[in-house]
């Protein structure tokens, strides 16, 4: 861990003296992360493409105010974050849940609503990332975050520019707001 | 408190549900050239680009004749609305003022106005004599009482005796 903080830090200096290739190492480690990143929180593969690039020459462009003292792999998540939750807020971005039973997402249930089965039984792991759609972006963002990067509280709070129990307050609400969606779907399912 | 139980039991279910799925899913390879494709973009910020002009001048400059003309326009509005500048030759003459060498001030009257002053003066103090005239006429039968009235005064002096009323004096009682 320590090896890779220390390289990232060098390969930091290095693109700063003017070395381009060091930074390209940059893109070649992290791109894959990103792309995945956004691609979860937006569902397209497009506009993960195309902000990928963009959170890079964002990265290239503000690379002089990285704190050097610092991950840089917290930092690299609050240019993807926030320029991700800009774009949502400039095309409104929501996700029709008809768009799951379209796209085979979701399969019909068989029996009565038992939201503590759900995931395991009706929702294959893509329709829950499909269900997180209908999330805020904040919820889904940190849910991803915290269950799928593995981040610490304080990597995500670092991220996300917020404080830590907000962190908290935001990952117990996306939780019970998903349960909650997942319930309200099975049953409209159930019962139309 | 068993109901709550099964719910706390029930979350922890979820999450670690929710937990695993998320955890599971795919990181894909993204597209082979993207890393060519950003390297590409940054290229081209850090391509020297043409310069900037000069901020805010510059990005106001175009609007700058608008606006003055705007300006005129609205200083323009009550001129149109009030029908033009004040008319000075249809204003009522003040009377000149003049400053004596002691300085007081004083309202000039020209020798013209003076003299037409005291003609319509001299008109007006002929007409009301001539009226005061007229009027003597007209009451003569008064000025004859009056005469009558003192010399019937004058003979009850001269005959001591005093009346209460003088028309009674002149009757005779």
């Amino acid at each position: 861990m320590t090896v890779i903080l220390e390289h990232d830090q060098t390969l930091v200096q290095q693109t700063l003296k003017g070395e381009k290739n060091a930074f390209k190492r940059l893109i070649e480690r992290y791109s894959k992360l990103i792309y995945n990143h956004i691609y979860r929180m937006s569902g397209s593969w497009e506009m993960a493409d195309e902000l990928t690039q963009e959170v890079f020459v964002k990265v290239y462009q503000k690379l002089d105010t990285f704190d050097s003292t610092k991950p840089f792999k917290p930092w690299l998540m609050r240019i993807a974050s926030n320029t991700t939750l800009s774009e949502f807020r400039k095309r409104s971005k929501v996700v029709s849940l008809d768009a799951l039973k379209e796209n085979g997402y979701w399969k019909e249930p068989n029996s009565a609503p038992d939201t503590s089965a759900l995931v395991e039984t009706r929702l294959s792991t893509q329709a829950v990332l499909m269900l997180m759609q209908s999330l805020e972006a904040k919820y889904r963002e940190v849910l991803l975050l915290r269950y799928k990067e593995e981040l610490s509280y304080e990597e995500i709070a670092d991220a996300m520019n917020t404080p830590v129990n907000t962190v908290r307050t935001w990952l117990k609400r996306g939780r019970d707001r998903l349960k909650k969606e997942m319930a309200k779907q099975n049953k409209r399912i159930v019962s139309p | 408190m068993s109901d709550d139980k099964n719910n706390s039991n029930s979350f922890d279910i979820f999450e670690q549900k929710l937990a695993q799925s998320l955890a599971e899913l795919p990181n894909l390879e993204p597209p082979s050239d993207l890393t060519d494709r950003i390297m590409a973009r940054v290229q081209e910020v850090e391509k020297p680009r043409p310069r900037k002009s000069l901020g805010v001048y510059s990005r106001v400059r175009p609007y700058i004749p608008m606006a003055a003309a705007s300006i005129l326009l609205v200083m323009a509005i009550p001129l149109i609305l009030m029908g033009g500048p004040p008319d000075n030759t249809q204003a009522p003459m003040k009377t000149p003022m003049v400053v004596t060498r002691a300085g007081d001030v004083k309202n000039y009257v020209s020798d013209e106005k003076l003299t037409e002053f005291f003609q319509t003066w001299d008109k007006e103090l002929a007409a009301e004599q001539a009226k005061s005239q007229t009027s003597v006429q007209d009451n003569e039968p008064l000025l004859a009482y009056d005469s009558a009235l003192s010399s019937g005064m004058e003979n009850l002096a001269e005959t001591n005796v005093l009346y209460d009323d003088p028309l009674s004096a002149l009757v005779g009682f």
